[in-house]
Protein backbone atom coordinates (compact mmCIF):
# COMPACT_ATOMS: atom_id res chain seq x y z
CA UNK A 1 0.00 0.00 0.00
CA UNK A 2 2.77 2.40 0.83
CA UNK A 3 4.84 1.56 -2.22
CA UNK A 4 2.37 3.27 -4.53
CA UNK A 5 2.33 6.80 -3.28
CA UNK A 6 1.01 9.34 -5.65
CA UNK A 7 3.36 12.12 -6.79
CA UNK A 8 1.59 14.53 -4.49
CA UNK A 9 2.13 12.35 -1.47
CA UNK A 10 -1.49 11.72 -0.70
CA UNK A 11 -0.72 8.17 0.29
CA UNK A 12 -3.21 6.69 -2.14
CA UNK A 13 -2.91 3.05 -2.99
CA UNK A 14 -3.32 1.39 -6.41
CA UNK A 15 -6.95 2.22 -6.12
CA UNK A 16 -5.95 5.55 -7.58
CA UNK A 17 -4.78 3.97 -10.81
CA UNK A 18 -7.93 1.93 -11.12
CA UNK A 19 -10.08 4.93 -10.33
CA UNK A 20 -8.33 7.14 -12.84
CA UNK A 21 -8.44 4.52 -15.55
CA UNK A 22 -12.11 3.80 -14.98
CA UNK A 23 -13.01 7.49 -15.04
CA UNK A 24 -11.08 8.13 -18.23
CA UNK A 25 -12.70 5.18 -19.89
CA UNK A 26 -16.13 6.35 -18.90
CA UNK A 27 -15.77 9.50 -20.98
CA UNK A 28 -15.72 9.02 -24.74
CA UNK A 29 -13.24 10.92 -26.85
CA UNK A 30 -14.08 14.22 -28.41
CA UNK A 31 -12.94 13.36 -31.89
CA UNK A 32 -10.46 15.24 -33.99
CA UNK A 33 -9.16 18.40 -32.37
CA UNK A 34 -8.11 19.77 -35.76
CA UNK A 35 -11.63 19.45 -37.07
CA UNK A 36 -12.95 21.17 -33.99
CA UNK A 37 -10.40 23.95 -34.39
CA UNK A 38 -11.33 24.40 -38.04
CA UNK A 39 -14.98 24.60 -37.14
CA UNK A 40 -14.16 27.07 -34.43
CA UNK A 41 -12.09 29.32 -36.67
CA UNK A 42 -14.92 31.65 -37.89
CA UNK A 43 -15.99 32.15 -34.32
CA UNK A 44 -12.45 33.01 -33.33
CA UNK A 45 -12.07 35.54 -36.12
CA UNK A 46 -15.40 37.11 -35.30
CA UNK A 47 -14.41 37.43 -31.68
CA UNK A 48 -11.13 39.02 -32.70
CA UNK A 49 -12.92 41.57 -34.90
CA UNK A 50 -15.29 42.45 -32.08
CA UNK A 51 -12.40 42.83 -29.72
CA UNK A 52 -10.51 45.13 -32.08
CA UNK A 53 -13.59 47.24 -32.66
CA UNK A 54 -14.13 47.57 -28.95
CA UNK A 55 -10.51 48.55 -28.36
CA UNK A 56 -10.60 51.09 -31.20
CA UNK A 57 -13.80 52.60 -29.88
CA UNK A 58 -12.44 52.84 -26.39
CA UNK A 59 -9.25 54.45 -27.67
CA UNK A 60 -11.17 57.03 -29.69
CA UNK A 61 -13.31 57.80 -26.68
CA UNK A 62 -10.24 58.24 -24.52
CA UNK A 63 -8.65 60.61 -27.04
CA UNK A 64 -11.82 62.68 -27.18
CA UNK A 65 -12.00 62.83 -23.43
CA UNK A 66 -8.37 63.95 -23.16
CA UNK A 67 -8.90 66.61 -25.83
CA UNK A 68 -11.97 67.93 -24.08
CA UNK A 69 -10.16 67.98 -20.76
CA UNK A 70 -7.20 69.80 -22.26
CA UNK A 71 -9.41 72.41 -23.85
CA UNK A 72 -11.16 72.99 -20.58
CA UNK A 73 -8.05 73.22 -18.43
CA UNK A 74 -5.60 75.23 -20.54
CA UNK A 75 -5.67 78.98 -19.61
CA UNK A 76 -7.22 81.13 -22.28
CA UNK A 77 -9.36 78.38 -23.51
CA UNK A 78 -12.30 79.75 -21.66
CA UNK A 79 -12.64 82.86 -23.79
CA UNK A 80 -10.65 85.47 -21.81
CA UNK A 81 -8.30 87.21 -24.20
CA UNK A 82 -5.60 89.55 -22.93
CA UNK A 83 -4.74 92.16 -25.54
CA UNK A 84 -2.05 94.83 -25.01
CA UNK A 85 -3.12 98.43 -25.29
CA UNK A 86 -2.71 99.86 -28.71
CA UNK A 87 -0.68 103.07 -29.35
CA UNK A 88 0.01 103.82 -25.76
CA UNK A 89 3.48 104.76 -24.57
CA UNK A 90 5.08 102.70 -21.96
CA UNK A 91 4.43 103.84 -18.46
CA UNK A 92 1.47 105.91 -19.33
CA UNK A 93 -1.34 105.42 -17.05
CA UNK A 94 -4.80 106.28 -17.70
CA UNK A 95 -6.98 107.55 -15.01
CA UNK A 96 -10.54 107.95 -15.51
CA UNK A 97 -12.19 110.62 -13.49
CA UNK A 98 -15.80 111.07 -13.28
CA UNK A 99 -16.86 114.62 -12.91
CA UNK A 100 -20.24 115.62 -11.99
CA UNK A 101 -21.35 118.51 -14.10
CA UNK A 102 -23.42 120.85 -12.08
CA UNK A 103 -26.74 121.58 -13.40
CA UNK A 104 -26.98 125.15 -14.43
CA UNK A 105 -28.99 127.32 -12.13
CA UNK A 106 -30.83 130.38 -13.02
CA UNK A 107 -28.47 133.28 -13.13
CA UNK A 108 -29.16 136.04 -10.79
CA UNK A 109 -30.00 138.96 -12.86
CA UNK A 110 -29.17 142.27 -11.53
CA UNK A 111 -32.14 144.49 -11.32
CA UNK A 112 -32.02 147.25 -13.67
CA UNK A 113 -33.10 150.37 -11.95
CA UNK A 114 -33.51 153.54 -13.70
CA UNK A 115 -32.15 156.38 -11.65
CA UNK A 116 -34.66 158.98 -10.80
CA UNK A 117 -32.82 161.79 -12.22
CA UNK A 118 -29.94 160.26 -13.55
CA UNK A 119 -28.70 160.94 -16.86
CA UNK A 120 -27.05 157.77 -17.25
CA UNK A 121 -27.77 155.36 -19.78
CA UNK A 122 -29.80 153.44 -17.40
CA UNK A 123 -27.81 150.39 -17.29
CA UNK A 124 -26.49 151.04 -13.96
CA UNK A 125 -25.11 148.15 -12.25
CA UNK A 126 -25.21 148.11 -8.59
CA UNK A 127 -21.92 148.18 -6.91
CA UNK A 128 -21.45 147.04 -3.48
CA UNK A 129 -18.78 149.10 -2.14
CA UNK A 130 -18.79 148.88 1.51
CA UNK A 131 -16.02 151.17 2.24
CA UNK A 132 -17.11 152.60 5.43
CA UNK A 133 -20.55 152.73 4.21
CA UNK A 134 -20.23 156.26 3.18
CA UNK A 135 -20.59 155.82 -0.42
CA UNK A 136 -23.94 154.43 -0.38
CA UNK A 137 -25.55 157.43 -1.81
CA UNK A 138 -25.43 156.05 -5.18
CA UNK A 139 -23.71 157.17 -8.15
CA UNK A 140 -26.27 158.35 -10.39
CA UNK A 141 -24.01 160.14 -12.55
CA UNK A 142 -22.31 157.15 -13.69
CA UNK A 143 -22.16 156.44 -17.18
CA UNK A 144 -23.60 153.24 -16.79
CA UNK A 145 -21.90 150.02 -17.05
CA UNK A 146 -20.24 149.23 -13.92
CA UNK A 147 -19.63 145.76 -12.91
CA UNK A 148 -21.02 144.82 -9.62
CA UNK A 149 -18.31 144.04 -7.29
CA UNK A 150 -18.33 143.03 -3.80
CA UNK A 151 -15.57 144.67 -2.06
CA UNK A 152 -15.67 144.30 1.60
CA UNK A 153 -12.67 146.29 2.47
CA UNK A 154 -12.71 147.59 5.93
CA UNK A 155 -16.39 147.57 6.18
CA UNK A 156 -18.36 145.65 8.60
CA UNK A 157 -20.49 142.90 7.76
CA UNK A 158 -22.82 143.25 4.99
CA UNK A 159 -25.82 143.26 7.08
CA UNK A 160 -24.74 145.70 9.63
CA UNK A 161 -23.18 148.14 7.35
CA UNK A 162 -26.12 148.25 5.19
CA UNK A 163 -24.35 146.90 2.25
CA UNK A 164 -26.67 145.61 -0.30
CA UNK A 165 -26.42 142.03 -1.12
CA UNK A 166 -28.42 142.20 -4.17
CA UNK A 167 -28.50 144.80 -6.62
CA UNK A 168 -26.42 147.73 -7.14
CA UNK A 169 -28.00 150.21 -4.88
CA UNK A 170 -25.47 150.22 -2.23
CA UNK A 171 -26.18 152.10 0.76
CA UNK A 172 -24.95 152.24 4.22
CA UNK A 173 -27.43 154.50 5.72
CA UNK A 174 -30.13 153.15 7.79
CA UNK A 175 -29.09 149.71 7.30
CA UNK A 176 -31.36 149.44 4.41
CA UNK A 177 -30.55 146.95 1.88
CA UNK A 178 -31.31 149.38 -0.67
CA UNK A 179 -29.59 152.56 -0.95
CA UNK A 180 -31.21 155.84 -1.43
CA UNK A 181 -30.55 155.63 -4.97
CA UNK A 182 -32.67 152.66 -5.46
CA UNK B 1 3.65 32.08 -33.51
CA UNK B 2 7.31 31.36 -33.24
CA UNK B 3 9.18 31.46 -30.00
CA UNK B 4 11.29 34.54 -29.66
CA UNK B 5 14.98 34.27 -29.95
CA UNK B 6 16.88 34.78 -26.80
CA UNK B 7 14.06 33.68 -24.61
CA UNK B 8 14.13 30.33 -22.97
CA UNK B 9 10.38 30.12 -22.74
CA UNK B 10 8.76 31.64 -25.76
CA UNK B 11 5.11 32.35 -26.16
CA UNK B 12 2.94 29.34 -26.79
CA UNK B 13 1.24 28.73 -30.09
CA UNK B 14 -2.52 28.88 -29.97
CA UNK B 15 -3.18 26.04 -32.39
CA UNK B 16 -0.73 23.75 -30.66
CA UNK B 17 -2.20 24.51 -27.28
CA UNK B 18 -5.68 23.87 -28.58
CA UNK B 19 -4.75 20.53 -30.12
CA UNK B 20 -3.01 19.38 -26.97
CA UNK B 21 -5.43 20.62 -24.37
CA UNK B 22 -8.91 20.64 -25.89
CA UNK B 23 -9.77 16.98 -25.50
CA UNK B 24 -8.41 16.49 -21.95
CA UNK B 25 -10.26 19.58 -20.81
CA UNK B 26 -13.53 18.50 -22.32
CA UNK B 27 -13.20 15.04 -20.83
CA UNK B 28 -12.45 16.25 -17.32
CA UNK B 29 -15.15 18.88 -17.34
CA UNK B 30 -17.59 16.32 -18.69
CA UNK B 31 -16.90 14.19 -15.63
CA UNK B 32 -17.17 17.24 -13.41
CA UNK B 33 -20.55 18.34 -14.66
CA UNK B 34 -21.98 15.25 -16.28
CA UNK B 35 -22.94 17.20 -19.39
CA UNK B 36 -20.64 16.68 -22.30
CA UNK B 37 -22.13 19.35 -24.53
CA UNK B 38 -21.99 21.95 -21.82
CA UNK B 39 -18.37 21.04 -21.12
CA UNK B 40 -17.44 21.33 -24.80
CA UNK B 41 -19.18 24.71 -25.07
CA UNK B 42 -17.39 25.99 -22.00
CA UNK B 43 -13.98 24.92 -23.26
CA UNK B 44 -14.58 26.37 -26.70
CA UNK B 45 -15.76 29.61 -25.18
CA UNK B 46 -12.65 29.76 -23.01
CA UNK B 47 -10.41 29.17 -26.00
CA UNK B 48 -12.24 31.90 -27.88
CA UNK B 49 -11.60 34.33 -25.09
CA UNK B 50 -8.00 33.27 -24.99
CA UNK B 51 -7.65 33.71 -28.74
CA UNK B 52 -8.43 37.43 -28.70
CA UNK B 53 -5.94 37.97 -25.89
CA UNK B 54 -3.43 35.40 -26.98
CA UNK B 55 -0.56 37.86 -27.33
CA UNK B 56 -0.73 38.42 -23.59
CA UNK B 57 -1.86 35.00 -22.44
CA UNK B 58 0.76 33.17 -24.44
CA UNK B 59 3.42 34.72 -22.22
CA UNK B 60 1.92 33.28 -19.08
CA UNK B 61 3.66 30.43 -17.39
CA UNK B 62 0.68 28.17 -18.03
CA UNK B 63 -1.62 29.44 -20.79
CA UNK B 64 -3.59 26.20 -20.68
CA UNK B 65 -4.21 26.75 -16.99
CA UNK B 66 -5.76 30.11 -17.78
CA UNK B 67 -8.03 28.50 -20.35
CA UNK B 68 -8.97 25.71 -17.95
CA UNK B 69 -9.78 28.19 -15.20
CA UNK B 70 -11.98 30.25 -17.52
CA UNK B 71 -13.72 27.13 -18.81
CA UNK B 72 -14.50 25.99 -15.29
CA UNK B 73 -15.92 29.39 -14.40
CA UNK B 74 -18.05 29.36 -17.53
CA UNK B 75 -19.31 25.94 -16.60
CA UNK B 76 -20.20 27.13 -13.11
CA UNK B 77 -22.09 30.08 -14.56
CA UNK B 78 -23.90 27.77 -16.93
CA UNK B 79 -25.08 25.47 -14.19
CA UNK B 80 -25.94 28.34 -11.91
CA UNK B 81 -28.27 29.64 -14.57
CA UNK B 82 -29.64 26.16 -15.16
CA UNK B 83 -30.26 25.74 -11.46
CA UNK B 84 -32.09 29.03 -11.24
CA UNK B 85 -34.22 28.03 -14.20
CA UNK B 86 -35.00 24.67 -12.65
CA UNK B 87 -36.05 26.25 -9.38
CA UNK B 88 -38.20 28.76 -11.18
CA UNK B 89 -39.99 25.95 -12.99
CA UNK B 90 -40.49 24.14 -9.69
CA UNK B 91 -41.96 27.25 -8.11
CA UNK B 92 -44.37 27.54 -10.97
CA UNK B 93 -45.53 23.99 -10.35
CA UNK B 94 -43.91 22.33 -13.30
CA UNK B 95 -41.44 19.50 -13.32
CA UNK B 96 -38.01 19.45 -14.79
CA UNK B 97 -36.83 16.46 -16.65
CA UNK B 98 -33.18 17.36 -16.51
CA UNK B 99 -31.21 17.89 -13.33
CA UNK B 100 -27.69 18.94 -14.17
CA UNK B 101 -26.14 20.09 -10.94
CA UNK B 102 -28.02 18.10 -8.37
CA UNK B 103 -26.92 15.01 -6.53
CA UNK B 104 -28.63 12.70 -8.96
CA UNK B 105 -26.51 11.21 -11.71
CA UNK B 106 -27.01 12.68 -15.15
CA UNK B 107 -29.08 10.80 -17.68
CA UNK B 108 -26.05 9.90 -19.76
CA UNK B 109 -24.14 8.22 -16.90
CA UNK B 110 -23.08 4.96 -18.47
CA UNK B 111 -22.14 2.99 -15.43
CA UNK B 112 -22.09 2.86 -11.66
CA UNK B 113 -18.83 4.76 -11.37
CA UNK B 114 -20.06 7.69 -13.36
CA UNK B 115 -23.22 7.65 -11.29
CA UNK B 116 -21.19 7.64 -8.08
CA UNK B 117 -19.06 10.54 -9.30
CA UNK B 118 -22.15 12.47 -10.22
CA UNK B 119 -23.44 11.94 -6.69
CA UNK B 120 -20.41 13.60 -5.13
CA UNK B 121 -20.54 17.17 -3.90
CA UNK B 122 -19.58 19.67 -6.53
CA UNK B 123 -16.11 20.54 -5.23
CA UNK B 124 -15.18 16.87 -4.84
CA UNK B 125 -16.46 16.15 -8.32
CA UNK B 126 -14.36 18.87 -9.88
CA UNK B 127 -11.27 17.85 -7.93
CA UNK B 128 -11.68 14.22 -8.98
CA UNK B 129 -12.20 15.17 -12.59
CA UNK B 130 -9.14 17.42 -12.76
CA UNK B 131 -6.92 15.08 -10.79
CA UNK B 132 -7.89 11.67 -12.18
CA UNK B 133 -9.16 12.40 -15.66
CA UNK B 134 -6.93 15.29 -16.73
CA UNK B 135 -4.14 14.03 -14.48
CA UNK B 136 -3.15 17.41 -13.13
CA UNK B 137 -1.03 17.80 -10.04
CA UNK B 138 -2.62 18.83 -6.77
CA UNK B 139 -1.01 22.23 -7.20
CA UNK B 140 -2.57 22.73 -10.62
CA UNK B 141 -5.94 21.53 -9.38
CA UNK B 142 -5.72 24.03 -6.55
CA UNK B 143 -4.83 26.82 -8.96
CA UNK B 144 -7.68 25.92 -11.28
CA UNK B 145 -10.25 25.70 -8.51
CA UNK B 146 -8.95 28.70 -6.62
CA UNK B 147 -8.40 26.66 -3.47
CA UNK B 148 -5.46 25.87 -1.28
CA UNK B 149 -3.46 22.72 -1.75
CA UNK B 150 -4.73 21.34 1.53
CA UNK B 151 -8.33 21.92 0.58
CA UNK B 152 -7.82 20.03 -2.67
CA UNK B 153 -6.25 17.10 -0.81
CA UNK B 154 -9.19 17.07 1.55
CA UNK B 155 -11.69 16.97 -1.32
CA UNK B 156 -9.74 14.25 -3.08
CA UNK B 157 -9.54 12.14 0.04
CA UNK B 158 -13.25 12.46 0.72
CA UNK B 159 -14.11 11.62 -2.87
CA UNK B 160 -11.82 8.64 -2.93
CA UNK B 161 -13.42 7.31 0.24
CA UNK B 162 -16.84 7.60 -1.34
CA UNK B 163 -15.78 5.96 -4.60
CA UNK B 164 -13.80 3.12 -3.08
CA UNK B 165 -16.75 0.74 -2.87
CA UNK B 166 -17.70 1.24 -6.46
CA UNK B 167 -14.18 0.75 -7.73
CA UNK B 168 -13.41 -2.29 -5.62
CA UNK B 169 -16.72 -3.93 -6.34
CA UNK B 170 -16.36 -6.91 -8.68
Amino acid sequence: MTDHLSPDGLGFDPLDDALGRALRDSVPGTGDADATLAALRPRLESARRRRRAAVAGASALAVLAIAALTFAVVPGGGGNVNTPPANRPDGATTTTTTTLTPTPTEPVTAPTVAPPGGSGSGATTATTDDKGGSSGSGDDSGSGDTTPTTDDKGGGSDDTSGGSQVGGCSGGEGGSNRGPGC
Amino acid sequence: MKPREGEGHGPADFDTTFREQYEPMVRSLSVACGDREAAADAVQDAFTRAFVRWRKISRYDDPAGWVRHVALNRLRDHFRRSERGRRAVERLGGQTDHVVDGPEPPAEAPDALAGAVAGLPKQQRIAVALYYVEQLSVLDVAATMGLSEGAVKYHLHAARTSLREVVEAP
